[in-house]
């Protein structure tokens, strides 16, 4: 094994080095490459830091061995360009911290599962009191608060395994997301120094609640549109805040929110132009009301309400980041947050596959175990799948976010949210089956997994615009790279070189193996590994298919955007599991083998939504029943429903 | 069609009750009381040839006469007016022409009944029967066609032998036959398997006028529903129902909101004149953010056609802003490829803003539509003063009055010229 590492490892080497060059990395030691599968840590040999002497020398330490920059995985498997180093799963780096976390773990665990009752939470609609304080004191409120606010300080590692176990109970966990995924985020993020000691410290410990106030009845996914105003006082010092938020999670029981509103901004040539502010407002400002808790179809427990600002006075010296810069907080927050729903979902589906086992187990039906059913089967290897895929993705994220300084990972955020929230809906529904008639009782917990499994699909960007997002942010950066070859391929006679290249691209219809990523991989995965590559290529194919088709225009073409999207969620998810699986494999890790089974047969379905979606792009609309869809969606709109007669309607003649 | 059908039958059962009085009350005389006994006979198969007072006169007479003849029974004979008055029908329009059905059909079972078996000049009458239909307005009921077809005599002219086959049989009556088809068809009235029933009937399964109706039957299935903006068969006759109707097929937003007003011609009378009007929340947005200086144009009246009835509409335009149709060049479009703007990099994406919308088109910008009673300049002034209600900015912008119709002066209304003397009333979407 080792023999192949530092095989491999020579490689890596010296492709390693180009890219150093290349990002402005000072310093890099070779050996650390090789010692990444022997759980040594790359981060802490590499001590370059970029930070000036004057620089807060504690921010200077946290970020010792991060590196700067990340270069964008996810982005670059648009241009056909495989980052292997995405290949080599990172790990937490010493034991002791995994120790330390498993310890931190273990008491909120316990809490839950011993003081946290789901069922009467969710019938009564409503987190009791005493249990928000008690969760409080184990701070839980101030996940990601740095220790000198009084918070737990933890990474995104730490924080994707908290959300693992805060899980449980899907009201507490939105709760908690309203309140520090979304509502302190912009204090951590944006915040000053000042604003960070005013709020918080009585913030991590659950003493006051954080609320996040974007949407509004006139502006769900389309966040600029907000008709919220905030007017500026004639002595400059105070904002007057006017507005109704909807559907704000803690809304009725937060004391601090997160505002967004319009102010008027003058830019250098002195238009003035309505742009988006974030404001810090505190409940006591005075003129805020919260409407009743809304009846929701799950997380029933969790506060969802509207609230209104009348005339809500603001001290200047609240406004997060600068005036006219929300809209890039808004987006900053709601990037940020995203990757914990992978852990989170795979915590709860942990849980339901267990007591979905105990059931196929032990009930007999025909004379027969449930368990040896064929139909039961598959549904229990898609559900481990889809909670193994789930979870790759999730921890590979949370882990690469914390080891860059600047990380650009909102794309792989955003994948891990949008697979991970259908994937749970899926296995929740599939464990429900499994159970047949017991499940869809209230009595047992499943139809409220599902239920509460619902709304993962819908916040936090709805699946849909996350898919935009996704496609759209990859094209871009595709796009900037082959701008120029495009530009001379519009027109090939005066371009015969750029003509001839294209032609040769196009005529080799098959990849070719020229990454060579089974070398970083265990042995055992190598036909992983191609398809990895392959469909690597033909993502890259299809990209350049849309780009010359539709140029500019391709950001309207939705359709294939979203295929875009599935094909990059795949690929990532992909990388993820057969980077997770050969770690382990190499590691020797419990039920290895059961890791690489599952990796297998995620890889052969991937690879058949990735053909489907591949052959649907190549071919065009009129073969991928692309302009049939159109169609038929503008009959229903035309006639405002379901347009098809009766099947019974005769013809009166 | 269906209700009309039944109240016929219950006109002929009282029919026969009031000509079983007429009879003893006087008997032989006109061809009214003969009517209704041809009616009352007719129904019991004992219908006697002497009873008829025409027959004698003019064998041949047309159906013209016929016609007449028993429209001047219905107006002297009173039972038959009340019977005829048609109660479960309001509007005196409709009532007329259920009354002209009536007697249409009734026309023609006087013919029959005079006639007899040998109905000499049936086609000739026929004929002259279909040049009728339209002037008496039942040219779009398929009763007044059936009633015609059942004038030709059953079975006589069903070929027996193979030459009958080969040429046409009886070719004067099957084109007449044909003729009644065609006219049908013209008038896009939908033939039932009643009328092939009875071609069969008449002429046998190989023949002419079945090829015809085969023909007519295929087609007019296929297409009587391939009318994106479908009328109802019998349209309205309420204006107000015709104009709503107009005003749907010509809105293509989705969201149009109609609306009619009902508002009186001047402060002293009472009569309430209607305007209707189609305008959607897209449009009132775009007079909002309207400039004042930029006049509104109120132009018409076009017109547009409901089936055979035409309707005057107006518009309400402006011009639109040509930049959102200037396509970027070549050399441009090169520059910016693949520059995205996306909804997720900044608060205004510059792509999403430029695109027009269902009412900017290159000629103008549409921004509201209406069809009123009189299709004068004061009643698009009134219609203006409704439109104020949910677009106040209305009253600041200029508005050009630039009218086809009546007068070609075009007249600038203001708001410091404006009194609000009429009083409106609001009434909510009569469909």
């Amino acid at each position: 094994m080792l023999k192949i590492i530092s095989l491999n490892g020579l490689k890596h080497i010296e492709r390693k080095f180009k890219r150093e060059v290349l990002s402005n990395l000072s310093e890099s030691n070779n050996y650390a490459f090789l010692c990444r599968h022997c759980s040594k840590a790359v981060q802490q040999s590499k001590t370059s830091l970029p930070y000036s002497k004057g620089q807060d020398a504690k921010l200077a330490l946290k970020q010792k061995g991060k590196r700067q920059k990340n270069i964008p995985f996810v982005k670059e498997l648009f241009l056909g360009r495989f980052d292997k180093e995405m290949l080599l799963f990172p790990e937490l780096d010493k034991y002791e911290d995994v120790e330390h976390l498993n310890e931190l773990i273990a008491p909120v665990e316990r809490f839950f599962t011993e003081n946290v009752d789901s069922q009467s939470i969710d019938i009564e609609g409503e987190i009791p009191k005493e249990l928000i304080r008690q969760l409080g004191e184990l701070g839980l409120f101030g996940q990601q608060i740095p220790h000198e606010y009084g918070g737990l300080e933890l990474d995104a590692t730490g924080y994707a395994r908290m959300a693992e176990v805060t899980a449980m109970d899907a009201s507490v966990a939105v709760t908690f997301a309203g309140h520090q995924a979304i509502g302190l985020k912009g204090i951590l993020i944006a915040g000053t120094r000042e604003q960070k000691e005013k709020y918080l410290p009585k913030l991590a410990t659950g003493e006051q609640l954080a609320a996040f106030c974007l949407t509004e009845p006139s502006s769900g996914s389309d966040a600029a549109s907000i008709q919220t105003r905030a007017t500026l006082s004639e002595d400059g010092k105070t904002f007057h805040l006017n507005g109704g938020k909807i559907w704000i999670t803690n809304g009725g029981i937060a004391d601090v929110f997160t505002v967004f509103a319009k102010t008027e901004v003058t830019d250098e040539q002195g238009n003035r132009e309505d742009k988006m502010t974030a404001f810090i407002v505190e409940r006591a400002f005075g003129g805020i009301t919260s409407g009743k808790p809304e009846d929701k179809l799950g997380i029933r427990g969790s506060n969802t309400c509207e609230v209104h600002f009348d005339n809500t006075p603001v001290p200047i010296e609240n406004v997060l980041g600068e005036v006219g810069g929300g809209f890039k907080i808004a987006m900053n927050i709601l990037n940020s947050g995203r990757f914990s729903m992978g852990s989170s979902g795979a915590g709860m589906l942990k849980k339901l596959i267990g007591f979905a086992a105990e059931h196929a187990i032990s009930r007999t039906q025909f004379k027969e175990k449930l368990m040896n059913f064929g139909l039961i089967q598959e549904k229990f290897s898609t559900m481990a799948v889809t909670t193994y895929a789930m979870e790759s993705m999730a921890y590979l994220t949370a882990l690469n976010l914390d080891s860059y300084v600047e990380p650009d990972l909102s794309v792989e955020a955003a994948i891990v949210k949008v697979f991970s929230s259908e994937g749970c809906w899926n296995c929740a529904s599939e464990s429900l089956q499994v159970l047949g008639g017991l499940g869809y009782m209230k009595t047992y917990p499943y139809e409220r997994y599902l239920r509460d499994a619902r709304i993962l699909m819908i916040f936090e960007g709805t699946n849909e615009i996350l898919r935009l997002f996704i496609a759209m942010n990859c094209l871009k950066y595709a796009g900037k790279e082959l701008k120029e070859f495009q530009k001379l391929l519009r027109n090939p006679l005066k371009n015969p070189s750029a003509m001839f290249l294209f032609m040769r691209k196009m005529s080799s219809r098959k990849p070719k193996k020229v990454m060579h990523l089974n070398e970083e991989l265990h042995p055992t995965l190598q036909h992983e590994a191609w398809m990895l590559e392959q469909w690597t290529q033909y993502l890259e194919k299809a990209v350049q298919k849309l780009l010359r088709q539709y140029g500019n225009s391709i950001i309207d073409e939705q359709f294939h955007l979203k295929r875009l999207a599935d094909m990059a969620i795949d690929l990532y998810a992909m990388t993820a599991c057969i980077g997770r699986t050969s770690r382990s494999l190499c590691m020797g890790l419990k039920n290895n083998d059961h890791e690489k089974t599952m990796t297998q047969l995620f890889c052969k379905e991937a690879v058949h939504r990735l053909e489907n979606n591949f052959e649907a792009i190549m071919s065009g609309d009129q073969s991928n029943g692309d302009d049939l869809r159109r169609q038929i969606a503008e009959k229903v709109f035309t006639e405002h429903g379901y347009a098809a007669s009766h099947p019974l309607t005769k013809n009166k003649f | 069609m269906f209700l009309s059908r039944i109240n016929r039958s219950k006109l002929l059962k009282y029919l026969v009750t009031i000509s079983s009085i007429s009879k003893s009350k006087h008997p032989h005389c006109g061809i009214g009381s003969e009517h209704l006994q041809v009616s009352n006979n007719l129904r019991c198969n004992n219908f006697s040839l002497s009873s008829c007072v025409l027959e004698q006169n003019n064998s041949k007479a047309m159906f013209q006469e016929y016609y007449t003849a028993v429209l001047t029974e219905v107006h002297s004979n009173e039972r038959l007016k009340a019977v005829t008055n048609f109660q479960h029908l309001s509007d005196p329009i409709l009532k007329e022409r259920a009354l002209k059905k009536w007697i249409f059909i009734e026309a023609v079972n006087a013919y029959l009944a005079k006639n007899g078996e040998n109905r000499r000049g049936y086609v000739e009458f026929i004929y002259d029967a279909l040049e009728q239909m339209k002037p008496l307005e039942v040219h779009r009921d398929l009763d007044c066609y059936k009633a015609l077809i059942s004038i030709f005599p059953k079975g006589m002219m069903i070929p027996q032998n193979v030459w009958q086959h080969a040429f046409s049989h009886y070719p004067k009556q099957q084109d007449c036959m044909v003729e009644i088809l065609e006219q049908l068809e013209h008038f896009g009235v939908i033939p039932d398997t009643k009328v092939q029933d009875a071609i069969e009937e008449i002429f046998g399964t190989m023949n002419n006028p079945m090829r015809k109706y085969r023909r007519i039957y295929y087609m007019t299935r296929k297409f009587q529903n391939r009318n994106p903006y479908k009328l109802p068969y019998d349209l309205p006759v309420d204006p107000i129902q015709l104009a709503v109707l107009a005003l749907r097929k010509m809105a293509v937003d989705l969201e149009n909101e109609l609306k009619v007003w009902k508002v009186s011609r001047d402060e002293n009378s009472k009569e309430k004149l209607f305007i209707a009007s189609a305008q959607s929340p897209l449009q009132r947005e775009m007079i909002h953010t309207h400039p004042e200086s930029k006049p509104i144009y109120v132009e018409g009246g076009y017109r547009v056609w409901l089936r055979d009835i035409p309707q005057t509409y107006f518009v309400m335009r402006t011009d639109t802003d040509p930049s959102i149709f200037v396509r970027p060049t070549e050399e441009e479009e090169l520059e910016n490829l693949f520059d995205f703007d996306t909804i997720f990099d900044s608060e205004k994406p510059k792509q999403l803003a430029l695109k027009p919308n269902v009412h900017q088109q290159e000629e103008g910008t549409i921004l509201g539509m209406c069809i009123t009673e009189t299709s004068c300049k004061d009643s698009l002034i009134s219609w203006i003063r409704c439109l104020q209600e949910a677009n106040p900015r209305l009253e600041s912008i200029p508005i050009v009055f630039s009218l086809a119709t009546p007068s070609k002066q075009a007249l600038v209304l203001r708001s410091e010229g404006m009194q609000p003397s009429q009083q409106s009333t609001n009434s909510p979407d009569p469909s």
